[in-house]
């Protein structure tokens, strides 16, 4: 691997103060929210993201293949143009987490980690967080083995045997990236066939160091102070099965994160993601959400379709406030 | 050269701030046991080209046996500053530790911190009456990792008693073997004269003013543990 030299928007030296009013806040830094700050600043409308991070869950990808335009991209460098690309059109990046949103007649008055502002409009873009298997042993053996962060941890397995649990894009971006590292790689999936793009399932079942394990569920996970074995259920035959490895990496797909939205009465469907119209609308004016936190996802977890109800958010907005203000 | 001459434009922009004179030690060793010794030669020249007050001086452990010993370095590579020399750095500051490894050269170089150090922080730290070594396990494309290390060095920075080395997990895994590191970043609170094992953790927030916080109050918990310990024994 060659020797790369990153500036991580984690790291980037640039916040701006927060402001005492805007027309646009948009909560969360991913795709969704970065898009619709572009999008809002190119409207001319006083446009911030408050975020712990720029770029989101895509920080954590190793290369991105599926974003037009780029064949292959670090999901970092992917991230660091899309910030760029909307402070040049005037979003400003503040870099902080949003206590509470509260609605106060026109305004949203919103509680900040670095202060306390107010905008005509919040586009909500939280995205979600890894979704756990909820097995024995999970939580136990968390960072002894067990990892939600294969561009964290791969490079630790080096010589040994590993197991991917999952059927989606990430399960199998993380598979092939500890393919370079361990001498082994277990795909584990529920199911026969896989939610990942066919391109992904091709290149992994051609690695001689991949062996899927369908259909199987992780019951168990299993050992003295670090994994050392997974107690898995065929789907179909009820048999159990113990396979020996030393870590587990877990894919299994994400949970919206909705919580500061809970007080305003936000409609949420029963998987708990956010009911939003075609115009990335909710229930409560205003207010707008954008990406992976959305039901308008509908279980794409895809940058490009985060970007594009960004996109559609910020314009949205965009139409509320010039109605909003003729009504003044 | 390592960096494009894109990323030495963005090195000048960030290390602009740098007042004074900022003086690096690096050792290095031979070999296939110094994998980025002369990548990390290479990466110090880069650095001084975009900033020439930021200056270094290149050692081997082995051959320069008496300045190695002053620092306490056995094994390369090792990083340190002269003016701050419980800052460490074992082994190569790449991928998203390189923003971290900057961020201490603006520490150093200017003096002024780059987080809150709130009162109550601050007694936690002044208190500290134990030498400690805060190992910070990482690999190079870990995006949490970095906070951890700036976490780590900044304290280190501010307490004479504490080490704060950031160890980089491949270059180094015997060490991260010994700790069991199967995550990152990991974090091991060590008693520098005995070796001992005070705390070890996983994780850690990615932002700055929390990831301080959380060392400090670990670095508290594990002196308290410590002295509940030896107070035990003494009876």
């Amino acid at each position: 691997m060659g020797i790369e030299f990153s500036f991580s928007l984690t790291e980037t030296p640039t916040s701006a103060d927060l402001k005492e009013e805007y027309d646009v806040l948009i909560v969360g830094g991913g795709p969704a929210g970065l898009s619709a700050a572009l999008y809002a600043g190119r409207s001319m409308l006083r446009t911030v993201v408050v975020s712990k991070d720029f770029g989101g869950q895509v920080l954590d990808a190793h290369l991105v293949e599926n974003y037009p335009g780029f064949s292959s991209i670090k999901g970092s460098e992917l991230m660091e143009r899309f910030r760029e690309h909307a402070e040049k059109f005037g979003a400003e990046m503040v870099k902080g987490e949003v206590k509470k949103i509260q609605k106060e007649g026109n305004w949203f008055v919103v509680e900040t980690s670095v202060g306390v502002t107010r905008a005509k409009v919040v586009i909500y873009a939280t995205g979600s967080t890894h979704r756990k298997l909820g097995v024995p042993g999970e939580a136990e053996l968390l960072g002894k083995g067990v990892s939600y962060c294969a561009i964290c941890d791969a490079a630790l397995f080096r010589g040994k045997v590993v197991a991917v649990v999952g059927g989606g894009n990430t399960a199998f971006m993380d598979a092939e990236l500890l393919t370079e590292y361990a001498s082994k790689v277990y795909l584990i999936h529920r199911r026969r066939g896989f939610r990942a793009e066919p391109i992904y399932v091709e290149r992994l079942k051609k690695n001689p160091k991949v062996e899927f394990v369908i259909p199987y569920v992780v019951k168990r996970i299993e050992g003295e102070g670090k994994v050392e074995r997974l107690v898995l259920e065929n789907r179909e035959t009820g048999e159990e099965n113990i396979l020996p490895v030393d870590g587990v990496f877990i894919d299994i797909g994400m949970e919206p994160q909705t919580e500061l939205l809970k007080p305003l009465g936000v409609e949420l469907d029963e998987r708990g993601y956010v009911v939003v119209g075609p115009d990335q609308s909710t229930n409560v004016p205003g207010l707008f959400a954008a990406g992976d936190v959305t039901t308008a996802c509908n279980g794409v977890h895809q940058i490009i379709t985060a970007a594009a109800q960004g996109a559609v958010a910020a314009l949205s907005a965009y139409e509320y406030i010039k109605k909003l203000e003729g009504e003044e | 050269m390592v960096l494009s001459d894109k990323d030495l434009n963005k090195v000048k922009e960030i290390l602009k701030p740098v007042e004074k004179e900022v003086k690096i030690l690096f050792f290095r060793d031979d070999g296939p046991e110094c994998q980025y010794c002369n990548v990390i030669e290479e990466l110090l020249e880069d650095i001084h080209s975009a900033n020439e007050k930021v200056v270094y001086e290149v050692y081997h452990v082995k051959k320069d046996v008496e300045v190695a010993k002053k620092y306490g370095v056995e094994k390369g590579p090792v990083i340190l500053f002269e003016e701050a020399p419980r800052i460490q750095y074992w082994g190569i500051p790449s991928g998203h530790e390189f923003p971290a490894f900057l961020g201490d050269i603006l520490l150093v170089g200017t003096g002024k911190l780059d987080f809150e150090l709130n009162p109550h922080l601050k007694e936690h730290i002044d208190a500290i009456d134990e030498d400690l070594i805060v190992y910070v396990f990482v690999t190079p494309s870990c995006p949490y990792c970095p906070y951890a290390v700036k976490a780590a060095h900044r304290i280190a920075y501010l307490s004479p008693r504490v080490k704060g080395i950031m160890v980089e997990a491949i270059e180094y895994s015997d060490l991260a073997d010994r700790y069991n590191v199967s995550a990152v970043p990991k974090n091991v609170i060590v008693k520098a004269d005995t070796g001992e094992t005070l705390l070890e953790w996983e994780g850690c927030p990615p932002e700055i003013n929390a990831a301080v916080d959380m060392f400090v109050h670990q670095i508290h918990h594990a002196l308290l543990h410590a002295k509940g310990v030896e107070h035990h024994h003494g009876h």
